[in-house]
């Protein structure tokens, strides 16, 4: 498969770090080549952050690129910071949670999840909002396969998993249920 | 035991300065590159860890910590240090006063932006400082990887020639590579037949295990016998302008003898392409891409030392080509380096791309080769 490029931008403390680090490390535990990178500064919380991941079978050493195959954005003011990554055949999700104005993107059919809503009233629990976003963007990667990805999350969260059981079962339907809404 | 594993760039780096048989850390964490103090703290306080002999300190600041460093050395502790943007300026101090006594210590330096505190994200600004810091007529050697995989390669590597040549040695590195995370390939340097150059005591009239002759290069230093033992001794202080001449032609002369073993680069793309692109580190690796995109219309030249630079071999490279472009995301730096040794050598015309503390992406060097009026 072609490198497959992906964008992911919010406020820090959303999760936007963990979401695009999490697909990578699960992408290479399914035999994938991956590369992930941040985009860090000073900030923690009260400012916006932006990830970038690219996925393939061959996968370059420049972490970096300027159009995005896949664009997430977790929050009203990510739109306009990472405009400039969208090309015309870019797939969108915007969590409609924090994302009201779509004015700007309606060429791009953006896939409007509430992951907030879900979150709280669905689940009553907020912290499983980026796994919710993490299944909707996992539908969208070619050459990710489902149970896989799944198996690698249990992975990657073992030792949360282990202190607290019942977290498995619940990201576990997060991540289906934002699967279902891609 | 080889193993492919996901990491960062930092773990990367901890995990080749204990792969390098290195047990000391010193040290004063600086965004990009703290995670390498993290990972050594860890391990040191680990029972395997203390098994082994691993030492961390922070410091209280990186003067502290470089000084510390430079000690350790001297005690026969393979050691490091990590730093960044103001702690590689704080650091200077104690690397000059390695290159006049030829201590063999070994710095990651990831890159940030600068002038000073700026950004703690990314630049390759820190050429200059790194490749010449020091009050003057020192040596230094350093190594530009471009990939996860070479900063665990040149992470080993770098102590070997660290002492071996005993010359203070730096991986230069950025912000960049040290946070992004990949696939790399952790082996053990003996399985790939890579055997690690051991340390020497150099301790200032401190017996010596093992005798001069064997350790390369030696006759630099002052070997002084009494009562049928020897010393070595190492100064940084000097009295006469004379012994100061004698001494500064002495390192140089070590240098010249061994500096074209060190040098170090890579060629990529098509040999007969008119456009000769000329990039280190990261940007070396988005440049890659861009010679495959743009489909034989140029070819790389990457220094992986910047000091000593490979001069003859960039020499080469340049015949043939029509025009040169430096990318480079500093103002100058790079360029200057290869204006010098191409001065007189060719006609091209250069393009220098400058792109102070940001990133430059494949796309845009697609569009340097591509884009440029014919020459």
């Amino acid at each position: 498969m072609d490198t497959f490029k992906i964008v992911i931008c919010g406020e820090g403390g959303q999760g936007v770090q963990s979401i695009a680090k999490i697909i990578a490390i699960a992408a290479f535990e399914q035999g994938k080549k991956a590369v992930y990178v941040p985009y860090f500064s000073t900030e923690k919380r009260g400012g916006v952050t932006e990830a970038y991941a690219q996925i393939g079978d061959v996968v370059p050493s420049y972490p970096k690129f300027e159009k995005a195959d896949l664009w997430v954005v977790l929050s009203q003011r990510a739109v306009d910071r990472i405009y400039g990554f969208l090309k015309d055949d870019t797939h969108v999700i915007v969590n409609s949670y924090l994302v009201k104005d779509l004015s700007k993107l309606g060429r791009w059919h953006p896939r409007e999840i509430d992951a907030g809503k879900i979150a709280k009233e669905e689940f009553k629990k907020p912290r499983v909002f980026n796994m919710i976003i993490m299944g909707a963007m996992v539908k969208l990667i070619p050459g990710l396969d489902r149970n896989k990805f799944e198996a690698a999350l249990d992975h990657v969260f073992a030792s949360k998993y282990a202190k607290d059981p019942s977290l498995k079962e619940l990201n576990r339907k997060a991540f289906e249920k934002g699967y279902a809404l891609a | 035991m080889s193993e492919k594993r996901f990491l960062m760039g930092n773990e990367i780096l901890a995990l080749a300065a204990r792969a390098a048989g290195a047990t000391g850390m010193y040290g004063y964490p600086i965004t990009p590159g703290s995670e390498i103090l993290l990972w050594w703290a860890k391990e040191a306080g680990s029972e395997k860890g203390k098994k082994d002999g691993m030492v961390f300190v922070q410091a209280e600041d990186e003067i502290g910590a470089s000084f510390m460093l430079l000690g350790a050395v001297l005690s026969g502790q393979k050691a490091f240090t990590a730093t960044a943007g103001p702690g590689n300026v704080l650091m200077q101090d104690a690397f000059s006063m390695c290159e006049a006594m030829r201590l063999p210590v070994v710095a990651y330096i990831n890159q940030r932006g600068g002038p000073s505190t700026s950004t703690v994200i990314y630049s390759q600004s820190e050429v200059n400082l790194t490749a010449f810091g020091g009050n003057g007529n020192g040596y230094r050697i350093v190594y530009a990887p471009s990939n996860l995989q070479e900063l665990y390669d040149y992470g080993i590597k770098a102590f070997n020639t660290a002492w071996k040549y005993r010359f203070p040695t730096f991986l230069l590195g950025d912000g960049y590579q040290a946070k992004m995370m990949g696939e790399v390939d952790i082996y053990d340097p003996h399985e790939r037949g890579v055997a690690l150059v051991p340390t020497e005591k150099y301790l200032l009239e401190e017996k010596r295990d093992r005798p001069i002759d064997q350790v390369v290069p030696t006759p630099e230093v002052h070997i002084r016998n009494q009562d049928g033992v020897e010393y070595s001794c190492y100064r940084n202080c000097l009295n006469l302008e004379e012994e100061t001449l004698q001494v500064n032609m002495e390192i140089k002369h070590a240098w010249d003898k061994v500096a074209h073993e060190i040098e170090e680069h890579e060629t990529y793309g098509d040999p007969h392409a008119e456009i000769l692109v000329v990039a280190f580190g990261i940007v070396g690796a988005a440049a890659k891409q861009a010679i495959d995109q743009a489909g034989g219309k140029a070819r790389l030249f990457r220094p992986i030392t910047l000091r000593p630079f490979p001069a003859k071999a960039l020499r080469a490279a340049s015949k043939g080509a029509k025009r040169i472009i430096v990318a480079e995301s500093a103002i100058g730096q790079l360029s200057r380096l290869v204006k010098e040794e191409l001065y007189g050598v060719t006609d091209a015309p250069m393009v220098e791309y400058h792109r102070p503390s940001i990133g430059i992406s494949a796309e845009e060097i697609t569009r340097l080769i591509t884009e440029l009026p014919e020459v």
